[in-house]
This record gives structure tokens, sequence and C-alpha cells, in this order.
């Protein structure tokens, strides 16, 4: 297990913190959107669009490997930007227009809203169609220390962003839209008596929401170097979703257990070092997503019991 | 001008399909206020049922190809209802109390459950249905199935007790367990009627496109779930003719669209039936009575 590994898996990490906590803000606000792989996929191919206008045919396209290249860390940011900003105004459109739509029906045009994304992007050659997109360039690049430069600065950017986002959004909660934001999510039509804009309230969150999954998908695209259509299916947005699940809509509940989960998993992969043999560490690898669906169910049926059970001993006492 | 009539009945046949589907939907959301989503599923799994079924049958040639459809239909029927039943106990009944949100949430996890364990015991390939000679072509056979479920579900509904007991769960729970019906045992009818319907559903579909994959349920569920919501939910007519509408719709596409174009068919017919979810979330007949949606 090298550095590089692990900062890789850091970096990895990160962007499960980052998706976890936009879907965070969007089912705190009440907005239980199952379409954040398509906000992630909008910002990822926003990205690939920025690429392909900025760096593809230029003569430096091949930059060589011996040195920090400035134009690739602007060209970076830019992509990101364009890829938050766009992801961003898709949401709030897209909060616009699913206005009247709420609980299970919002929940289920936003996930076939993230359907026709996939749909566009895996039929659209001039983002790559179905062979997906691949960033032949490197946004930090050295010969000696390449591979562990390159993870180490992707894993400490996410870690500051997942940082400055988890503080911005713990802040933003004492703000007064904040406040909006809450008492939407508590008692609408209270919200809406007092003379909160409620459809505005949502279009907002859904736009912030939306913005950082965006950025999450853009930062994919640079970190893996390449991405594909069906690296945002809705079965991909399985483990953000139980590890929201797990979290119990806390922030913090949420990272912790995103941190846990995947370090288990991974940890699993890696067959412990010979602790709890190949097999398990196989079999957890061929079976990850029918465990992970297992748990979400787990995770919701579980609970429900014991409240139910509480509640029946409770009565009889 | 043939062209044309052969892509409506192409249409008409898948539209069937989607209806079969619709109608399973509709009928749990009408008496739980629920959205299945683990009925596309549901439908996945009765395909491969009738796969297997009618594989074997043939193979043995046991019968004649109408009485092995039927006896496959059966076995897709009967299995598909009880793997319905089974996830309406393990997934929704211990959340009947609670928020919406956390049943959408065990549907979504079972669909997805039930994908993966598709995909990891029958593998991800595509198989082929055995070929079987009906008196009837494969596309008529899909609109006499659509046909012969709506009529046993209109007079289940209608002209029984038990649909009787289900008209007044969902109509008033709480009342009609006053009345000495349990409600428990009325959502589990709902659910087995619902899975038997995509048991129907299954089997058509595999006489149709002669295929099966693990992971065909899901797109084909969606519309099917947009069907029932266009088409009224609680409405198994208007159900059904939504979901010839946008079979029909989808073959002219396919078949009018430039190549160039064609391709994006599945985003277009889910943008279109998103508009209408939008536009009309309570169906183009619009509901039975006002519920907010």
């Amino acid at each position: 297990m090298s550095l590089e590994f692990v900062l890789y898996h850091c970096a990895q990490l990160g962007i499960a913190l980052l998706l976890v906590q936009s879907l965070n803000v969007l089912w705190r606000a009440g907005l239980f959107s199952f379409g954040n792989h398509g906000f992630a996929a909008i910002g990822a191919y926003a990205a690939v669009i920025v690429l392909r206008l900025l760096v593809e045919g230029r003569s430096n396209w091949d930059l060589p490997h011996n040195g920090v290249r400035v134009a690739g860390h602007g060209v970076f940011l830019l992509s990101v930007i364009v890829g938050v900003l766009v992801a961003g105004l898709a949401g709030g459109l897209l909060g616009r227009l699913l206005r009247k739509l709420r609980d299970d029906y919002f929940a289920v045009a936003t996930l076939v809203f993230a359907e026709i994304m996939q749909g566009i992007f895996s039929n659209w050659s001039y983002v790559g169609g179905p062979m997906g997109y691949e960033a032949r360039y490197l946004f930090f690049a050295n010969d000696k220390i390449e591979g562990l430069a390159y993870c180490g600065s992707f894993a400490a950017l996410l870690t500051l962003l997942n940082a400055l986002l988890y503080r911005g959004i713990a802040k933003a909660e004492r703000w007064l839209a904040g406040g909006w934001v809450l008492a939407v999510e508590s008692n609408e039509q209270a919200a809406r008596a007092t003379g909160i804009d409620v459809d505005r309230v949502r279009m907002g969150v859904l736009a912030v929401g939306a913005g950082i999954a965006g950025g999450a998908g853009a930062i994919v695209l640079h970190l893996n170097s390449m991405i594909l259509p069906s690296d945002f299916s809705f079965a991909n947005s399985l483990p953000v979703l139980v590890y929201v699940v797990l979290g119990g809509l806390r922030p913090r509940r949420c990272i912790v257990a995103t941190i846990i989960v995947y370090i288990v998993y991974e940890f699993l992969k890696l067959r412990a070092g010979g602790l709890l043999g190949a097999t398990v560490g196989a079999f957890v690898f061929q079976w990850r997503d029918v465990l992970l669906a297992a748990v979400l169910i787990l995770a919701v049926v579980v609970p429900a019991l014991v409240r139910r059970r509480l509640a029946s001993v409770g009565a009889r006492a | 001008m043939s062209y044309l009539v052969e892509q409506v009945l192409n249409g008409v046949s898948l539209g069937s399909i989607y209806g079969l589907i619709a109608l399973g939907f509709a009928f749990v959301f009408g008496v739980l206020k629920l959205l299945n989503l683990a009925h596309s599923e549901v439908f996945a799994a009765a395909a491969y049922l009738a796969w297997a079924a009618l594989g074997w049958l043939m193979s043995r040639s046991v019968g004649t190809p109408v009485m092995n459809v039927l006896l496959a239909a059966g076995v897709a029927c009967v299995g598909a209802g009880l793997l319905a039943m089974l996830i309406e106990r393990v997934a929704y009944r211990p959340l009947r109390s609670e928020p919406r949100i956390r049943t959408l949430l065990t549907a979504i996890g079972m669909s997805l459950l039930l994908q993966n364990l598709g995909i990891r015991f029958l593998s991800a390939r595509t198989r082929g249905f055995a070929p079987v000679t009906l008196p009837v072509s494969p596309r008529v056979f899909a609109v006499m199935a659509l046909l012969a479920s709506l009529l046993v579900v209109l007079a289940l509904l209608t002209g029984t007790k038990a649909g009787l007991r289900l008209r007044a769960v969902a109509e008033d729970p709480a009342t009609s367990q006053l009345f000495g019906i349990n409600p428990n045992r009325q959502v589990t009818l709902a659910f087995f009627i619902g899975g038997c319907l995509a048991g129907v559903a299954g089997l058509t579909w595999g006489l149709v496109y002669g295929t099966v994959n693990p992971q065909m349920g899901f797109h084909v569920g969606l519309k099917a779930f947009i069907i029932a919501v266009l088409g009224s939910i609680g409405r198994p007519t208007g159900t059904v003719l939504a979901g010839v509408a946008l079979g029909i719709v989808e073959s002219l596409a396919g078949a009018y669209l430039p190549s160039s174009v064609s391709s994006y068919r599945d985003p277009v017919t889910l943008s279109l039936l998103l508009a209408v979810m939008v536009w009309r979330p309570s169906g183009l007949l619009g509901a039975r009575k006002t519920h907010r949606v």
C-alpha cells in the first residue's frame, strides 16, 4: 500500500464527500432529489467542453512532464468553475420547472431529469458519446514524483473544499436565507404565509446543491483523466445515497458515515493484509452493489421497526 | 402507408407492454398511495421466470405452444406476485406510518438490490427467448394480453367482494378497518395483483422482443411510472390509453426521425413525459378527486 495509493483514495473519498454534502443540502431542505448524478454529469461534461474549446488543437496540447504548467492550472480551475456554474444554473432551472411537484413526484422527476442528461451525453459525439472523454493533459506533473504530487494535490484540494463547504453550510444556516430554507422545510404553508417566496427558496437550494455536485463531477474528470457516461448512472449514485441515509441527514454524521463505510470497503477489498483472507475481500468486491442496496434498505427499515417497538412499549407503559 | 401502419402496430404492441406495467403501478398507488419503484424489477424478474418456464416447456415439448405460453404466463404471474408480496412485507409494511421519503428510499434500494442480484446470479448478458409459434403474431398477443388484463382488473374491482374491499381501503383505510376489513391483507392483495400484471408484461415483452436482461426493467419501468401519472393514477382505462399513445409516439419517432437524432429517442421520450408530469401532475384526464402531489 503506497503513499500514492492512499492519497488517491483520499481524493476519491473527497469526491464522495462533496456529493454527500451536495445531497445533504438538498435533503435537509426537504428537496428529496434522486438526480444528483445528473448534475454531476452536467458539471463533468461542461468541463469537457471547456477543455475541448481551450486546450484541444493547440500546439502545446501534449504538455511535457517536466514541471508545473500554469496553463494547466488555469484551465483546470476554469473548467471546474464552469462545471459548478452550469450545473447550478441547470439545478435552478429545474427547481423552477418542478415548483409544483412535491415528495414522490419531485423525487421521480429529478430521477427522470438525470436519466435524460445521461441519455444526451451518451449520444453526443462532441463530448465523446458512449466511449467517454479522455483528458490527456495533466493538472500538475513532475518527472520524479508525478503520481504522488498529482494525487496529493487533489487530496489536499478536496480536503480543503470539503472543509470550507462544511463550514460555509453551517454558517449559512444562521443567515436569513438559511432561516428561510429551514422554515420551508419544516412547514411550507406557514413559511408562505409569513411572506417567504417558497419557489425561489427551493430554486436557490437546488441551484446550490446542483452546483456542488457539478463541481464534484468536473474534478472527477481531472482526477481520473477520463469520464464515461456510465460513471454518472443511477446505480453509481447508490453509495452516496447509503452514506446520507446512514448519516441520518445530519451533516457531521453523514461525513463520518462516508469516511467509515468507504474505508471499511477499501480495507476489505485489500483483503485486510491476510487478516480476513482473500475470500472475504473478493466477496465484498464482487457483491458490493448488492451489499450497499441491502444496507440502504436496512438503514431505513431497522430504525423504523425500533421506533415502532419503542412506541408500542411506551404505549403499554 | 403500409410502413406507417406497421410502425403504428409496433407502437401499439410496445404501448401494450407499457400499459401493463403502468397498470401495476397504478393499482398499488390506488390502494396505498405509494410509488412502488421496485415494480420495474418485478417486471424484469417476471420476464426471466417466463423465459425459464417457456424454455423448459418448449425443450421438453410438454404441450402445444399455446398451452406452454399460458403455463409460462401462470408461472410468471404467480412468481412475480409472490415477489411483489415479499417486497411489500420487507420494504414497505414496516414504514407504513413513516414519512413517504423513507418508503421511496427502500423502494429504490429494493430496485437496485433486485437488479444487482439479477446481474450476480444471472449475469448481465442478454438471453434469448425460446421461439414460439402462436396462432397470432406476438404484437397481436401483446394487445390481447393488455385487453384481457384490463378486463380482469375492471371486473375484479367492480364485480367482486375482494375488489370492493380494495376500493374501500383505497378510499379510507381507517374507516374500512372499522368495518372489519384488514388493510394489511388488502395491501398484500394489491401487490400480488400488481405483480401478476408485471408477470403478464414480462412474458409479453419476451414474446415480442425475444430477449431478457437484468437491467431491462429500469428505463421501461420509469416510462411506465410516468404513463401511470399521465393516465391519471387510479384510472385503469386512462393508464392503458396513455401507455398505447406513448408506444405509438416512440415507435413513430424511431422510424421517422433522422438517424443522427433517432439515437436520442429515449431522452426525447423521457423529456415529453417529464413535461406532462410538470404540466398535468394529476394526469391528462384529471384525478378522480383532488389530491396533493
